[in-house]
């Protein structure tokens, strides 16, 4: 897994690092930390060294590898030591090696169109979440490029979580895509419900009065999923038509978690639109699957 | 032993309803019967008489009896008492009723998924098959494991009932329960709710049973229902002539626990 996160020098960003780090713990992902500094008249080499924002990126980096001081990181490039490797049918030396990193840790700043930088990183880089934090106060907007977190949720190609500080995480509410539900996504939703050991949500939507025979079957797969890894999840149906109502509701305290499959129900229920308007509006976390 | 039925179809709630019920024949002696009751669609396929109609309505069973049958084997590996299901042609609530008034039943047990809108659990209690229940019932709106029961009273909830019918149904059952008398409102000066409680105390060990904690609690509805909802139970009794709106069935919808009704 390649987690990419996304931060500038403001305080939302250092709690898209705690979280990165939660979810890097979990899941040993190889992560980038990404900073984008919007002037790009300052980018010339000398000038890159002497931004507040290199410092910025280098104390993410110091908290983030706080959080794997107790349970060993694989991010530690410091692995030296002797090891007594075998040079030929029975002979042995007792070399000293140094091994890099079993995973990543990347730091990289660039310059230019902060949105699309991002964007750009991500599809270079392969990612699989980009992580983010917003200024909720101010309607989920970044500093220097207020609507940032929405561009970069609608443009990514990839599973996208933008973070809250607000409040603990007690929920996290999942809308599946229950006719095509991948691996990926149910382990994505199970690592955030160990990591703020919430409460499981599970939303199917219906069309009309009843759940189509292959949803409720989906369901099905996705309860005895959690099931088998001792996470009980509760299960609530909601029509299409009080979808946004339900969110606006849920998103008062619940992690919302949306899955936006190209063909799912909830990408023809939520418009781009109506997706800005949850981020904007959510006093909790999104996260977006794809 | 107690008999309960359970309606089974090839679905979520079904799956949900007999795992439920099969946590309540772990702990107490339970002789579980499914019912599958298929529409006969008669209006949309007109058919004949005599043979034509007996062989039409057999294959009909038969297919309900597949699907159904592949739900519950695949449940009976963690119960193994679940027996096949009876499956009957016709209104699904009707035959529900008339199995339920003819078989002497103890309990029955029915898979009700919550939906955003509280209009399918308030339907739902005030169909003629909740309407006319001969026996208590539980509502399993989600699969939480049943470890803890909540025993609710509330203004207007006749203790002596809830106590009696609770115990008569899980009789010697080994399940830890606690006894909160509910009051939607903000704190007040203390009425008469801690005397009442105190008598519904006693009456559970009377009867052999001990209420782990007991209390009365004070919010809104919602709030009850957020702070309570690790029970894999709570039981309650409730008027027949339903008020839309009354707090107690506010909490009841809001409640994500099954809940085991009897009506007053």
């Amino acid at each position: 897994m390649r987690i990419l996160c996304a931060v500038d020098e403001n305080s939302y960003s250092e709690y898209a690092i705690r979280e990165t780090a939660r979810l890097a713990i979990n899941t040993w992902a190889n992560v980038t930390i990404l900073a984008v500094h919007h002037d790009t008249a300052l980018m010339t080499r000398a000038a890159a060294r002497d931004l507040d924002l290199v410092e910025t990126l280098r104390r993410y980096r110091e908290l983030f590898l706080t959080h794997f001081q107790e349970s060993g990181s694989p991010y530690d490039t410091k692995r030296c030591g002797y090891e007594l490797i075998m040079l030929a049918n029975g002979v042995w030396e007792d070399l000293y090696l140094c091994r890099s990193s079993m995973k990543e840790l990347k730091v990289r700043l660039r310059a230019g169109n902060m949105s699309k930088s991002i964007l750009a990183e991500a599809k270079k880089d392969a990612s699989d979440l980009i992580v983010l934090g917003c200024d909720h106060d101010k309607g989920c907007t970044w500093k220097h490029e207020a609507a940032l977190p929405k561009k970069v949720v609608n443009g990514a190609n990839c599973s996208a979580l933008v973070v809250t500080a607000r409040k603990k995480i007690k929920e996290i509410l999942c809308c599946l895509d229950q006719e095509s539900v991948s691996q990926e996504t149910l382990e994505m939703v199970n690592q955030m419900v160990t990591i703020h050991k919430a409460r499981l949500k599970i939303v199917g939507l219906s069309k009309g009065k009843e759940l189509k025979p292959d949803v409720d079957k989906s369901m099905q797969f996705i309860l005895d999923y959690y099931l088998a890894r001792e996470i009980t999840p509760s299960i609530s149906i909601v029509d299409t038509s009080e979808l946004e109502s339900f969110l606006a509701q849920e998103s008062e305290q619940a992690l919302i978690a949306l899955v936006m499959g190209k063909k799912s129900l909830l990408s023809k229920t939520l418009s781009k639109k109506k997706v800005d308007k949850l981020v904007e509006a959510s006093r909790s976390s999104v996260l977006i699957l794809r | 032993m107690i008999k309960v039925l359970v309606p089974v179809e090839a679905d979520l709630a079904s799956s949900i309803a007999l795992r439920y019920v099969c946590q309540i024949a772990k702990l107490i002696e339970t002789e579980i019967l499914t019912i599958n009751v298929r529409a006969s669609s008669s209006e949309e396929y007109p058919v004949g008489t005599g043979w034509v109609r007996h062989t039409w309505e057999k294959t009909m069973i038969r297919e309900a009896e597949d699907d159904v049958r592949q739900l519950i084997r695949a449940e009976r590996a963690n119960c193994p008492t679940l027996g096949e299901p009876m499956v009957v042609l016709g209104d699904r609530d009707d035959e529900i009723l008339k199995e339920l008034q003819s078989g002497s039943y103890s309990l029955f047990l029915e898979g009700t998924i919550p939906t955003f809108s509280s209009s399918y659990f308030t339907k739902r209690l005030q169909s003629p098959l909740y309407h006319s229940m001969p026996c208590p019932f539980i509502m399993v709106k989600n699969l939480m494991p049943l470890t803890r029961a909540l025993l609710v009273l509330s203004d207007g909830v006749d203790g002596r009932r809830l106590i009696q019918t609770f115990t008569d149904t899980f009789k010697k059952a080994v399940l830890p329960i606690d006894l909160f008398y509910l009051k939607f409102q903000e704190k007040k000066d203390e009425g008469p709710e801690k005397e009442k409680l105190k008598d519904a105390t006693d009456l559970l060990q009377q009867q052999g049973w001990v209420a782990e904690k007991s209390d009365v609690l004070y919010g809104s509805p919602h709030e009850l229902a957020e702070r309570l909802e690790e029970y894999g139970l709570l039981a309650t009794v409730l008027g027949r002539s339903l008020k839309k709106g009354s707090p107690l069935q506010e909490f009841l919808v809001a409640t994500l626990s099954p809940i085991l009704l009897f009506w007053q």
